[in-house]
């Protein structure tokens, strides 16, 4: 067997390398450290766990980002995807690297060697800090890369190391372990492997042993390989074109289909699908349906469709689309709330039409906020989003606000109440300073929400209606 | 007319916008007759309030808020003496209830204060019990209306009504927070640090408005009734207590009955001075005395003087070293009654310095105590006077620069990194531009928000956060402390404080006392006890031979490494040149290495005059007898001020006041006004202004920075007895200091370094051997001709280690000490023996610490008793040295090996490379290579553009001095390396040797996992 073991050296800094201009120096930090840096910033002393303050010192200009652990994931995520191309058997090792099985590609590549290559360029064409090694275990693999990144600063291990070689700080035992090893003069694999098994058992844990048997392949490593991601994107190219929006109603629907049937063997559901309808000529134009509740039936999908293409004008004639399921969830995994509602409810139904014939955008929830500022108390949240809530003011406020205030003439208008005075927001935009008052409108006898600005006494406006 | 009942200030901590001085300065513009400063269960501000009313003539009245959730808030005024007692007591009672900084009331509680007038801020359903409160207690309670125009007419409407039903008035207040609108921002800064948030986040949690401060009459004639307005000028005059009324009485236990406190305390003066002066007490200690004891009669200090009196016979009678430092080393009463240890006559010092009639102050005696035994003499207070009559003073904590960056940052969503790039950016010595101009010059900080967050920290420094104990302040009174102040729990377990600080005591005229640890006076009684249980005598102070030549000798050579105040580098390299032959010199050593005289460039001067490289000349004798001693140059207060009475004709109370200026010209610049006074008076008395400018120069320097001459000449004393010790006992001393620490500016590492170079030999820990603490061992090798000791380390250097654990088991190690390792197993949990085995304790019973680890790690208790358990042999290498080096390090902190130096020695980068001996055979200006491990880091306040690196390496330390272009160029190497090679120029001035750095290099590679701190100071 041969393992290949692909080493992140700094996991947080390669998902971000693409976006980041190597002339700068840079680092991820947390919690006030220095965790890892580009090549810039060592230049300039920068070390691992350093203090912030002591790198500003040495690097005043360092640009700095915080540890993004959903980011990091993110990007593994995706270069595992890619690491399938060279092995059907890749594993991601926590957030530091990947072991890959170089088992069984004999027919693609001539050796491990060739296969080694390959993945190397690939892993340089990436922008990152790493490193690759091979043994004949995962877990000898990763020690040796780990080694290698530590001692030689090479990206690619051309040789393994020998077990006197392997140092013991660089294997995976816990710190307590190793130190005490250490403090009996252990260093190395080879002197480990000198030492009585019983009275090692005594020494250390039980799971240390064990691990340094799968080191040594005296023992198999279970492992938890990544798997395809699924997806649907599908194109379809038209017999002729269709220059009119209620013509895509028929080719659409075989594409939906088609997803119908491969949702039922992938055992999963959709809430969004994408459709981009492409012309002979450049530009796509997109038709974005999204639905409350995850969907496989072909005819939901058709239905939306139908109330979409209402208010949908093609720009030229399509000649082909594409559709692609986003937003996919395994069968039986919709939310429900706590008196269990049925996810064929007729009010998401309702929702569903509503969104996608007027657009998303148009379908809003009111919640509270808490600000002082009536502009920000009240705040419209797109349908779906758990609601804020706020303590209600103490004042009335008025049922209708302006959504811009509009200038008074204040004679126009009897003071109905005492004054309410917002003084508040100063590190914001806008700030306000205001007094405010019930008045009712003279001629017609509405009652308004008016205020004078502070900043300017004299100036007075309408904010809105009690009535 | 109007008077403000109800004003919180910042002493309401993280609530109040401004300090009690900005209230009452803006009570006093806006026309008001009183103003009440009425903080939340706190009388912490009132001093302050109190100082500032005395300045604005406003009547201060005095009164705190206490919050009872559901039964709204009540603010209790105090209207006599015995209301004041009585709120004292509230407070306390509900301070100590809970735990620090927070309190727990109930209603009924407020019955002990009945003789405040009660205001009450119902809320919008008040409870039944509060409503029957305020029936029963009708005549003194009031209904307290605040119109902050953010609740609706109706609450305050119903609030009127609901005085009326109750037959109780209704009062108008502003319930300031703040005392102006423009701290409205600061006040929305403290809610978010409060409640932990942010002031985008904090939303309603933050008041709408600024309406909470101190307004104008004509906008509350707007806001209010006429009569309650005028209810507030009825409610104040009835308030007719004033601070100045507390009687501060001093604990007279002391007095044997049917004896006069003043009687009792000459006879134990007359006792004192028969002792300190065997043969005859001089003529002018006996007038001096007598000045004395008049003055303490007159201002009635006897008491107090009887006080510290019995605490230090309570020491001495326990062995406890102490003395008395500070200005009370001016007094000879002091002296004779064995609270200081200076003798006035010997040194020229001031009594009025301590006590004086224009001052009018009470003394402030600071005495110092053992470190390790100073619990001892509070426990002892503590129960002589009981935890009502006696309390520890408070320390305000205040928000300082840094911690105003910081808190302010978070409350407006800063992130963090871009406060620690603004710290590093930020240059504090610079003071020549406010903390508002760095933040705003800076580019760390969003340019949208820049000038508010630096506004905001401006007005956050110096705020007070939180009440904190003084590091050993007594307070002591006669009858319950709680009558005077509010007591409340500090942090520590026992521990109780009152709620105002030394400054406070010092305007209201209460004595304390400050019980002070020094780690010295430990290590001086431990070696004495050392020198004594080795030669079977008792040895005392007075046992040390005075003004021994040899110890001079020691320290002229600038080898003070251990010794009390003069060990640090400056010092060390002030030696050599200052060459100390007597007392007086040590009393001017320890007084000169300061940023006051470097700063106000005394020092230079001072040296040339003494190596006689320039004429010491005087404007006139009055001058020449208060500089004489120090050869025309000020170094200590007392002098300054003695010069502005001789030359400027200052009155005594005008030259303290100058005294006071200089200790903080810098935050007020009252200096300004000193200086034409001084040069003016100078002037007319025919003194030249070169002169009186160079001296106001020399003053300006002194700054906060200055000695006065009584605190060096007490600290001169241990200076002396330490430098003694070390030179004739230097096994003892170092054995001495080991067994204090933590204490002083070395390392157990570095004091054994030196003891080495002094020829003492040290031997390892071993279990067998060795004790908890560090031991001397006596020795007379074959052949020598006289015993010498050696220092057997102490168990207690190895890291991890608990004392109790190890005391019971060296109590049963047998006299020839332990054969295996049993005992030690069935005394010591896994982890001990595997701590004693990694520092190499176990050599003399289980082999090399490879070996000792293996087997120590393997224990298991036997599963039948007697049974052996039979392991496979396994045989480990001993470590290398370079390993035996490292590890030592890492399990004790030091290594009696080789020197990691000696070992890379031999390294080919090393190559030319000299160690500190070897400087000493180089020659002004030469170039030189010196490599050694970084120990200590240091840029001094009073040199900015300099870093002194201290290097260290087999035979010393090397002191390289790294300009600031040199320090730029090079930041990473002088910042990062733990082991430095320096190419430089040597630069030499007799013995003292320094190395000016060109080039930096960092081969800490070289030590691989060598994990020695270096101390870096700023």
């Amino acid at each position: 067997m041969s393992w290949l073991y692909l080493y992140l050296c700094q996991p947080d800094l390669a998902a971000r390398c693409q976006q980041l201009d190597p002339a700068v120096a840079y680092a991820v930090h947390h919690d006030q450290q220095v965790l890892q840096f580009n090549q810039n910033a060592q230049n300039n002393g920068l070390k691992n766990n350093m203090k912030l303050a002591t790198a500003f010192h040495l690097q005043p200009n360092l640009q700095l980002f915080e540890q993004d652990k959903q980011l990091r994931l993110e990007h593994q995520f995706n270069l595992a995807q890619q690491l399938l191309d060279f092995s059907p058997q890749v594993a991601q090792d926590q957030e530091q690297g990947f072991f890959v099985n170089l088992e069984g590609m004999q027919n693609i590549y001539q050796d491990v060697q060739a296969q080694q290559q390959s993945l190397f360029d690939f892993c340089a064409g990436q922008g990152f800090d790493f490193c690759l090694a091979i043994d004949k275990t995962p877990l000898a693999a990763r020690w040796q890369a780990r080694q290698h990144a530590q001692v030689n600063q090479q990206q690619q291990a051309k040789k393994p190391l020998s077990h006197r070689q392997l140092h013991l700080v660089n294997c995976d035992l816990e710190p307590s372990h190793i130190n005490k090893l250490a403090a009996m003069g252990i260093y190395n694999l080879e002197q480990y492997q000198q030492l009585p098994r019983p009275e090692l058992r005594k020494r250390l844990s039980q799971s240390a042993l064990t691990y340094m048997q799968q080191v040594l392949g005296q023992l198999s490593t279970p492992m938890l390989f990544v798997e395809t991601k699924q997806q649907f994107i599908r194109k379809f190219e038209l017999l002729h074109e269709i220059s009119y929006s209620q013509g895509l109603c028929f080719p659409l629907n075989q594409a939906f289909e088609q997803l119908q049937q491969w949702l039922i063997q992938s055992q999963l559901q959709c809430s969004h699908l994408r459709i981009e309808l492409n012309a002979r000529e450049h530009g796509a134009q997109h038709i974005d349906l999204r639905s409350a509740q995850a969907q496989q039936a072909s005819q939901s999908w058709h239905t939306l469709l139908r109330l979409k293409l209402d208010n949908f004008r093609l720009n030229q004639a399509v000649i082909r689309f594409q559709v692609e399921a986003l937003d996919l969830i395994p069968v039986g995994q919709q939310s429900q709330d706590l008196f269990g509602t049925k996810h064929n409810s007729p009010d998401l139904d309702l929702l569903d039409r509503l969104q996608n014939r007027l657009g998303p955008d148009a379908v809003l929830q009111l919640g509270l906020n808490s600000d002082h500022r009536p502009e920000r108390s009240g705040v419209l949240q797109a349908y779906g989003q758990s609601l804020t809530s706020a303590p209600l003011p103490q004042f009335r406020r008025p049922l209708w606000l302006l959504p811009q205030v509009k200038a008074l003439n204040i004679h126009h208008y009897r003071l109905l109440s005492e004054v309410e005075r917002i003084v508040c927001a100063w590190w914001d935009t806008p700030s306000v300073q205001r007094d405010y008052y019930l008045a009712q409108h003279r001629q017609h006898h509405g009652l308004a929400w008016i205020f004078q600005e502070l900043r300017s006494p004299g100036r007075w406006f309408l904010h809105g209606w009690f009535s | 007319m109007f008077a403000e009942l109800n004003a919180r200030s910042n002493f309401s901590f993280l609530f109040g916008a401004s300090h009690p001085h900005e209230l009452v300065n803006r009570a006093k513009q806006l026309d008001y007759q009183a103003i009440a400063i009425t903080d939340e269960c706190s009388l912490s501000g009132v001093v302050r309030a109190y100082q500032a009313c005395q300045e604005s003539q406003l009547k201060l009245i005095v009164g705190s808020e206490f919050k009872l959730n559901q039964h709204g808030s009540f603010v209790l005024l105090v209207t006599s003496q015995l209301a004041y007692q009585q709120l004292c007591a509230l407070i306390t009672l509900a301070r100590r209830r809970s735990g620090k900084g927070s309190y727990s009331i109930e209603l009924e509680d407020l019955r002990i204060a009945n003789q405040c007038l009660c205001l009450w801020a119902a809320p919008a359903q008040p409870s039944l019990q509060s409503l029957a409160f305020i029936k029963q207690n009708q005549s003194r309670c009031f209904m307290l209306l605040g119109e902050t125009l953010n609740q609706p007419q109706q609450g305050l409407s119903n609030q009127r009504r609901l005085a009326q039903e109750l037959g109780i008035e209704c009062l108008a207040s502003t319930q300031a927070r703040m005392h102006h609108a423009s701290r409205k921002p600061l006040a929305d800064v403290l809610d978010a640090i409060r409640n932990h948030t942010t002031v985008q986040a904090a939303g309603q949690i933050l008041q709408s408005n600024a309406e909470q401060r101190l307004l104008p009459l004509s906008t509350l004639e707007q806001r209010f009734h006429p009569q309650e307005i005028e209810l507030s000028l009825k409610l104040s005059q009835r308030c007719q207590f004033c601070l100045s009324e507390l009687k501060y009485q001093y604990p007279d236990d002391l007095v044997p009955e049917g004896e006069d406190a003043s009687d009792y305390l000459r006879k134990l003066v007359s006792e004192g001075a028969a002792k300190r002066y065997p043969n005859a007490i001089p003529s002018a200690v006996q007038a001096q005395l007598k000045h004395e004891l008049e003055l303490i009669d007159e201002m009635q200090y006897c008491h107090y003087f009887l006080t510290i009196f019995d605490i230090v016979r309570f020491a001495k009678q326990r062995e406890i070293l102490c003395q008395g430092r500070g200005s009370a080393a001016n007094s000879v009463v002091c002296y004779c009654l064995g609270i200081t240890e200076v003798d006035p006559t010997k040194v020229n010092l001031l009594f009025e310095r301590f006590i004086s009639r224009e001052r009018n102050e009470p003394p402030d005696i600071d005495v110092d105590f053992e470190h390790q035994r100073r619990e001892e003499v509070i426990q002892y207070i503590y129960q002589k006077y009981g935890r009502e009559r006696a309390a520890l003073a408070a320390t305000i904590i205040s928000y300082r620069s840094r911690s105003a960056l910081r808190q302010v940052a978070k409350a407006l969503a800063i992130e963090e990194h871009r406060v620690v790039q603004l710290l590093s950016e930020i240059d504090w010595r610079d003071k020549s531009t406010s903390c508002y101009q760095k933040i705003v010059a800076s580019q760390a900080v969003a340019i949208s928000i820049r000038e508010r967050y630096a506004s905001l920290v401006e007005q956050l420094i110096g705020f007070p956060r939180h009440l904190s104990q003084h590091v050993g302040g007594f307070v002591i009174a006669k009858t319950s402390l709680s009558h005077l102040v509010p007591v409340e729990n500090a942090a520590m377990v026992d521990r109780t404080i009152i709620q105002w600080d030394k400054d406070d005591l010092e305007a209201l005229h209460l004595m304390k006392v400050d019980i002070l640890a020094l780690g010295m006076l430990s290590a001086i009684r431990r070696c004495l006890a050392l020198m004594s249980e080795r030669d079977h005598k008792t040895y005392q102070l007075s046992d040390i031979p005075r003004e021994d030549s040899k110890t001079y000798d020691m320290l002229c050579e600038g080898d003070s490494v251990g010794v009390f105040q003069i060990e640090s580098r400056a010092q060390i390299n002030m030696l050599p040149r200052l060459r100390p032959r007597n007392y007086y010199d040590l009393v001017i050593e320890v007084a000169i290495v300061r940023p006051g005289p470097i700063q106000g460039d005394m020092v230079h001067p001072f040296l040339r005059r003494r190596q006689k490289l320039e004429a010491v000349d005087y404007p006139s004798d009055s001058v020449k007898s208060v500089l004489e001693r120090t050869l025309g140059v000020p170094i200590f207060q007392e002098q300054v001020i003695k010069i502005a009475m001789v030359a400027a004709n200052f009155s005594g109370g005008e030259a303290d006041e100058l005294r006071r200026a200089m200790a903080s010209w810098k935050r007020n610049g009252k200096l300004d006004y000193f200086k034409h006074k001084l040069l003016d008076g100078m002037l007319n008395n025919g003194y030249e202004l070169e002169f009186a400018e160079r001296l106001f120069s020399q003053i300006q320097g002194f700054g906060e920075y200055g000695f006065p001459e009584s605190h060096a000449a007490s600290f001169a004393l241990l200076v002396y007895i330490s430098s003694w010790l070390k030179c004739h006992e230097p096994a003892a001393f170092c054995c001495a200091l080991l067994n204090s620490q933590p204490m002083g500016f070395y390392s157990p590492s570095q004091l054994l370094q030196d003891a080495k170079r002094h020829g003492v030999e040290i031997l390892p820990v071993d279990i067998n051997y060795s004790h908890w603490d560090s031991s001397l061992v006596h020795r007379q090798p074959r052949g020598a001709q006289q015993a010498s000791s050696a220092i057997r380390l102490g168990i207690r250097l190895v890291k991890g280690l608990h004392r109790e654990k190890f005391i019971a088991l060296l109590e049963q190690r047998p006299e020839r000490g332990f054969v295996d390792l049993e005992l030690l197993k069935r005394h010591l949990d896994a982890t001990s023996l595997e701590s004693l085995a990694s520092a190499d304790a176990l050599l003399s019973l289980a082999g090399n610490r490879h070996q000792a680890r293996w087997q120590m790690a393997g224990y298991e208790p036997p599963l039948v008793i007697g049974a052996d358990i039979i392991e496979q042999a396994v045989e480990l290498s001993a470590p290398k040295e370079v390993e035996s080096v490292l590890q030592d390090y890492r399990t004790t902190g030091l290594s009696l090996r080789r020197h990691p130096m000696a070992i890379l020695r031999a390294h080919p980068k090393l190559k030319n490379y000299r160690n500190s001996q070897q400087l000493f055979q180089g020659k002004h200006g030469q170039l030189v290579k010196v490599a050694g491990l970084v120990v200590g880091r240091q840029r001094p306040g009073s040199s900015a553009d300099v870093t002194f690196v201290t290097l260290e390496d087999e035979t010393g330390n090397i002191n390289v001095v790294v300009w600031s272009a040199t320090a730029k160029a090079q930041r990473s190497t002088l910042i990062n390396a733990k082991l430095m090679m320096v190419h430089g120029v040597l630069e030499r001035e007799a013995k003292v040797i320094h190395i000016i750095a060109g080039k930096l290099i960092d081969n800490s590679n070289l030590l691989e996992k060598l994990n020695l701190p270096s101390r870096d100071f700023r």
